[in-house]
This record gives structure tokens, sequence and C-alpha cells, in this order.
């Protein structure tokens, strides 16, 4: 688990600091607008990240109004002066997945819950629905710390120097999560694919 | 010059973009890639596993997403935390601040009332060290003066 405090004597980073601030200095002392933009804005990144990976769509949206409501609880906290205001955010939003999964989640659902027609399933539509579900499958099999590199580098195009701040590890331990992370999805989408182009 | 072993290191972990890689080790990268033959095939396996990736995050996400738009995700967003805050909501920064003040106001008054006991106890002390004081500096009367001082004195008038 990483502190959310940690993050303050990071590097300064300009881009955001006069939004950011101003919209954090006035949250901070209640303005109600102020946060209403901050959630406009910065919403739609926290459920992005959350979507990625949070087990359900339910569970992602939890996880971003808890994160809303960290910024709108601790908007004094933060010094925007002295790191970038998404980077908290990332890491907000990263623990809290980080500590969903770790909760003990409910049994899963049968196997024929809800299943589509087999007669409404086309025959060329099968492959492709097998082929999605191991994709899906494959990033599920992912640890959190695995996931979240892989979120942060691939998806949000952070460096491995800036995913390292939000997981408030090194960036060393950043490439290995990664080259973890790769090695299992080879495993399990590409050996996947050989198999089936082999007709296995 | 970089090597074979590093470069591959990297790609396993940064996969077959080089703008993901470390900045400073971008251009050794890219020097060793257009002279090395295996170094292209590293990439060439890395960069089928970056779309296969990329697959099962787009797949993730649309299967998350489906029958949904995220834009309505973001209007429910915005209303169950503007819910959750309510109305008379401020942060703990606020509440904080505004205990704060209180706390200052609270110790003003206490301040005030310690002096003014303070300055009440003092005068008290210096009015009875007075008093006591008094009573060891005067001679104490004896008991035939007392009695004389009950006598009533001779009329100065006659006398003339």
């Amino acid at each position: 688990m990483v502190r959310e405090e940690e993050i303050h004597g990071l590097e300064t980073h300009s881009e955001d600091l006069d939004d950011a601030a101003g919209l954090l200095a006035r949250t901070a002392s209640g303005d109600r607008r102020a946060f209403d933009e901050i959630v406009t804005r910065y919403g739609p990144v926290a459920l992005r990240l959350a979507v990625r990976m949070a087990p359900d769509r339910q569970s992602a949206e939890d996880i971003a109004q808890e994160a809303m409501l960290r910024i709108w609880r601790r908007a004094n906290e933060f010094d925007v002066r002295r790191a970038r205001f998404t980077t908290w955010l990332y890491r907000i939003v990263v623990n809290l997945c980080i500590d969903l999964r770790r909760r003990p989640r409910p049994a899963p659902l049968p196997e024929d819950f809800d299943t589509i027609d087999a007669a409404a399933a086309a025959a060329d539509n099968l492959e492709a629905d097998e082929r999605r579900a191991a994709l899906l499958r494959a990033m599920d099999e992912l640890s959190s710390g695995q996931r979240a590199a892989l979120m942060l580098v691939y998806d949000e195009g952070l460096s491995g120097a800036e995913a390292a701040q939000v997981l408030g590890i090194s960036a060393k331990a950043v490439e290995r999560l990664l080259a973890r992370a790769r090695a299992r999805l080879r495993e399990l989408l590409l050996a996947g694919s050989r198999q089936s182009e082999d007709g296995t | 010059m970089m090597t074979l072993k590093r470069f591959r290191k990297l790609t396993d972990s940064y996969g077959a973009d080089l703008r993901r890689w470390p900045e400073r080790l971008r251009p050794q990268g890219r020097a060793l890639l257009e002279c090395s033959a295996q170094a292209q095939e590293i990439i060439a396996r890395a960069r089928e596993l970056d779309e296969a990736i990329a697959a099962a995050a787009s797949a993730r996400s649309e299967s998350l997403w489906a029958g949904d738009h995220p834009e309505e995700a973001l209007v429910r967003l915005r209303n169950s935390v503007a819910a959750r805050i309510g109305p008379a909501g401020a942060p703990a920064a606020v509440a904080a601040v505004a205990a704060k003040q209180r706390s200052r106001r609270s110790a003003r008054g206490t301040l005030w009332r310690v002096r003014w006991v303070s300055l009440a106890t003092a005068a008290s002390v210096a009015i009875l060290a007075g008093i006591a004081l008094g009573m060891m500096y005067t001679p104490a009367a004896t008991h035939q003066d007392f009695l004389t001082l009950l006598q009533p004195g001779p009329i100065q008038l006659l006398d003339d």
C-alpha cells in the first residue's frame, strides 16, 4: 500500500500548476463550483483508470467516487507546486483498486448464468467471443501491482519514473513488474493464439 | 553502444515502442535497432505482444462499458459525489480551520477570565496583607487603657 501523503517532495511539474492549484485552493476553502470542475475534468481519468483495474463497472464507479471525495476532504494537504495533480489522483485510484482486490470477493456466478442463447450466437462469432474471453481472463490473471504498472505506462503513457512515483516504488521495481506482466501475458495470450492457429 | 542483453531486458519491460523507454536510453536503443538484426527480431516479437495487450485492455474496457456510455458514468459520478458531500458539506480542511478559529476564540475568552480572576485575587491579597500589617504594627491597647478610653474626660470649658 502506498501512502498518498508520500507523493510530496517529488519533482515540480508545471503543466497543470495553474489550473489544478487554483481549483484545489478554492476546493480547500469550500468552493463547491471549483470542486465540481475538478470532478468534471478529472472524473473521466479516475473512471478510466478504475475500469481497467476494478473487477466490475459498479466497483469502478464506486472507486472513482471515493477518489473524488478524498480529493474534496484532503484538498488542503496537497502541494501542487511540488507534484503533479494527476500523479496524486493516479495514486489514490490505484490504492483504492488494490484495497478492493484485497477484500474477499463474493462467489462467482454459475457458468450458465445469463448466457447468450446458443441459437442466437452465430458460429463465426464464437471464435471472436472465445478470443475476447481469453483476453479478459488474461488481464484478470495479473497481480494488482503488475496491472497498475502496465496501465500507467502502456495506457496512460507515464514514464517508468512517473509510474514509480505513483506506485511509491523504484523505477527498477516498475521495470520488473512490467517484465513479469508481459511474460505472463505472453504466456496467456500468445500461447493461446498459437494453439488455435495450430488447431490444437 | 547498448548491449543486446540490455536491449532485450528493456523490451521485455517497455515493449516495442521506444517512446515508452526511459528517455536517456532511447538513442542507444535506436542505434542498436538500426544495425542489429537480432534487435529487430526482438522488437518484432515484442510488437506482437504489445498488440495483444492493447486488445486485451480494450476488450476489458468495452466489456465493462457494454450498454453504457462513459459520459453517463460521469454524470452519475458528479451526482453521487454531490450527494455524498451534501448541501452543507465542507471539506475537512474548512472544518478544521473553523474549529481552530473556535478554539482560538475560546482560548481568548479563557485568557480574559484568567486575567480578571488573577487581578481580583491580587487585589484581595493586597487588602488582606494591608490589614495584617496594620494589626501587626499598631500597639495593642491594654485592658486599662481601654477602660480609660471609656471614661468621660474633664470638660475643658469649666477649667478656664
